[in-house]
C-alpha cells in the first residue's frame, strides 16, 4: 500500500464538485454588485468616497427595511429587493436539513405577513397559500436527509411550527370575515391532503412523531338506534383548530 | 478592491477552505457545501477589510475557523474554541464517507501520530497549502514546519508499512492470496 496513492484517494475523494463552485461563484458575483457598487470606478477623492458611502448606507438601509419589513409584499416597490434577498438565501442552503429549515423560516415570514395585514383588516390570500405550500416543500426536503436523526429532529422542528401556525390562525381567525374564514380553510383542507400524502413517505415511527397529523384524524363513529352502524375517517380543518388546552370541536350536521 | 480581485481570491482559496470544512463536519458533503457558502458570504461582507500584503491566506482560514467554531458550538452547546477546530477532524464519525477500505486505513494511521502532525500532513498534502502559507497560518518558521512534515511522512510511512505486514498475514491466515501492487 503506498502512502501517495492514499494520500491521492483521500484528495480526490475530498475534492469539492465544480458545479457546487461556479453556484457558489453565480451567487457572490451577483452579491458583489449590490453590497459594492460603483467598485471599479472608486476614485480615492473624498466627494467620491462620501457620496459611495451614503449609496451604500442608503441601499442597505432600503434592503434592510424591504427584509424586514411585513408591509413589503407583492405590489410593494421594494418588493424585488425581499424577493433577492430571500432567494439568495435559499440558493445558498446546499444540505437538505438547510434548505427545509430556509423553507420553515419562510412559512413564518410569509404567515406574519398575512397577520399583519390581517390586523389592518385587509386578508391577503395569497399570503396564506404561500406560506401554508413552503411546509410542504420544507417535508419534501426532510425526506431527503440521509440520517434518520437528524430526519427525525427536522420532522420534530416541522411538526413544532406548524403547531404554532394553527395556534397564530386560531387567535386570527374571529377578526376575519365568513368568507375570508372560509378561504383559509379551504386552503388548510387541501394543504392538509397534501401534507398526509408527503408523511405516507416516511418511515412508520417518523409519521407517528408528525403530531399535527394525530392530532387532526379522527375516526367518527356513527351510532344508530341498533348501536355503531358506521364508522368514518374525518380530517378536520380551520372549524376545529385546538384550543389551549389542545381539545377539539366537531360538529356533525348529519349523523 | 475589485470583483476582479475577489473572484481570483475566491479561486486560489475555494478548494483549500472546502477540504478543510470536508474533514472536520465527518465527510457530509452538503453540510460542508453550506458552511463553505456561509464563510465566502462572511469574507464578501468583510473583503474591504482584506490586504493580500498583510496575509495571504490566513485571512479566511481564520474566517473559517471561527465560522466551524460556532457551528459546533451551536450543534453541541458547548463552548469551542476555534484552536480546537485545527484538530477536531479526528473525532468525527466518517459515515458518510464513502471512502474505501485503504483510506478508512489511512485515517486510523493519521491517529497514531501527533496532533500537530496531523496537523501539517493534512495541510500540505490534503488541503494543498504550501510552506510559505502554512508559516503564514500557524506562525512558524518555513523550515521548521518542512522538516517536520518530512518527519511525520516518515512516520507514516513506516505505520503504513506495518498496516501492510498485518493485511498480508491476515489475507494468508483466511487462505487468499496478497494482493496485488498497483
Amino acid at each position: 500500500m503506498s502512502l501517495k496513492k492514499l494520500i491521492k484517494g483521500l484528495r480526490q475523494e475530498s475534492r469539492p464538485e465544480k458545479k457546487c463552485k461556479k453556484a457558489l461563484w453565480r451567487q457572490l458575483d451577483h452579491q458583489f454588485d449590490h453590497m459594492y457598487p460603483g467598485a471599479k470606478r472608486l476614485v480615492p477623492r473624498p466627494a467620491v468616497i462620501i457620496a459611495v458611502v451614503v449609496l451604500i448606507a442608503v441601499g442597505v438601509g432600503t434592503s434592510t427595511y424591504a427584509y424586514e419589513s411585513p408591509e413589503v409584499v407583492e405590489g410593494h416597490p421594494l418588493n424585488f429587493l425581499k424577493q433577492n434577498i430571500e432567494n439568495f438565501e435559499g440558493k445558498i442552503k446546499f444540505s437538505p436539513e438547510k434548505k427545509a429549515e430556509w423553507h420553515l423560516k419562510m412559512q413564518d415570514r410569509r404567515l406574519a405577513e398575512a397577520e399583519h395585514f390581517v390586523n389592518k383588516n385587509d386578508f391577503r390570500k395569497n399570503l396564506f397559500e404561500k406560506g401554508i405550500g413552503e411546509m410542504g416543500q420544507g417535508l419534501d426536503e426532510a425526506k431527503r436527509i440521509k440520517l434518520k436523526d437528524k430526519r427525525q429532529e427536522m420532522l420534530e422542528h416541522i411538526s413544532a411550527m406548524e403547531q404554532k401556525h394553527i395556534e397564530m390562525l386560531r387567535q386570527i381567525k374571529p377578526q376575519l370575515s365568513e368568507y375570508s374564514q372560509q378561504v383559509i380553510e379551504r386552503i388548510i383542507a387541501e394543504h392538509t391532503k397534501r401534507i398526509q400524502e408527503k408523511v405516507r413517505g416516511f418511515e412508520t415511527d417518523e409519521q407517528e412523531q408528525f403530531m399535527p397529523l394525530k392530532m387532526r384524524r379522527f375516526r367518527i363513529m356513527h351510532v344508530g338506534t341498533s348501536g355503531i352502524n358506521s364508522s368514518s375517517d374525518v380530517i378536520v380543518t380551520a372549524d376545529a383548530l385546538p384550543d389551549e388546552f389542545g381539545n377539539v370541536q366537531i360538529f356533525m350536521l348529519q349523523p | 478592491m475589485n470583483k476582479r480581485d475577489f473572484k481570483r481570491f475566491y479561486s486560489k482559496n475555494f478548494d483549500k477552505i472546502y477540504r478543510f470544512v470536508f474533514f472536520r463536519v465527518g465527510g457530509d458533503r452538503d453540510l460542508a457545501e453550506d458552511l463553505v457558502s456561509e464563510i465566502f458570504v462572511k469574507a464578501l461582507e468583510k473583503f474591504h477589510t482584506y490586504d493580500p500584503k498583510i496575509s495571504k491566506v490566513s485571512w479566511i482560514y481564520t474566517i473559517a475557523k471561527n465560522h466551524l467554531a460556532n457551528h459546533f458550538r451551536s450543534k453541541y452547546f458547548r463552548d469551542v474554541e476555534p484552536l480546537e477546530v485545527d484538530v477536531w477532524w479526528q473525532d468525527q464519525t466518517w459515515e458518510l464517507i464513502d471512502s474505501q477500505a485503504d483510506q478508512k486505513a489511512f485515517y486510523k494511521m493519521l491517529k497514531n501520530i501527533s496532533t500537530d502532525e496531523q496537523r501539517l500532513v493534512t495541510m500540505k498534502y490534503i488541503e494543498g497549502y504550501n510552506y510559505q502559507e502554512m508559516s503564514e497560518i500557524l506562525g512558524k518558521e518555513k523550515v521548521t514546519l518542512r522538516v517536520a512534515t518530512h518527519r511525520a511522512i516518515a512516520k507514516l510511512k513506516k505505520l503504513a508499512k506495518k498496516y501492510e505486514l498485518k493485511e498480508i498475514n491476515q489475507r494468508a491466515e483466511a487462505g487468499k492470496p496478497a494482493r496485488k501492487k498497483v
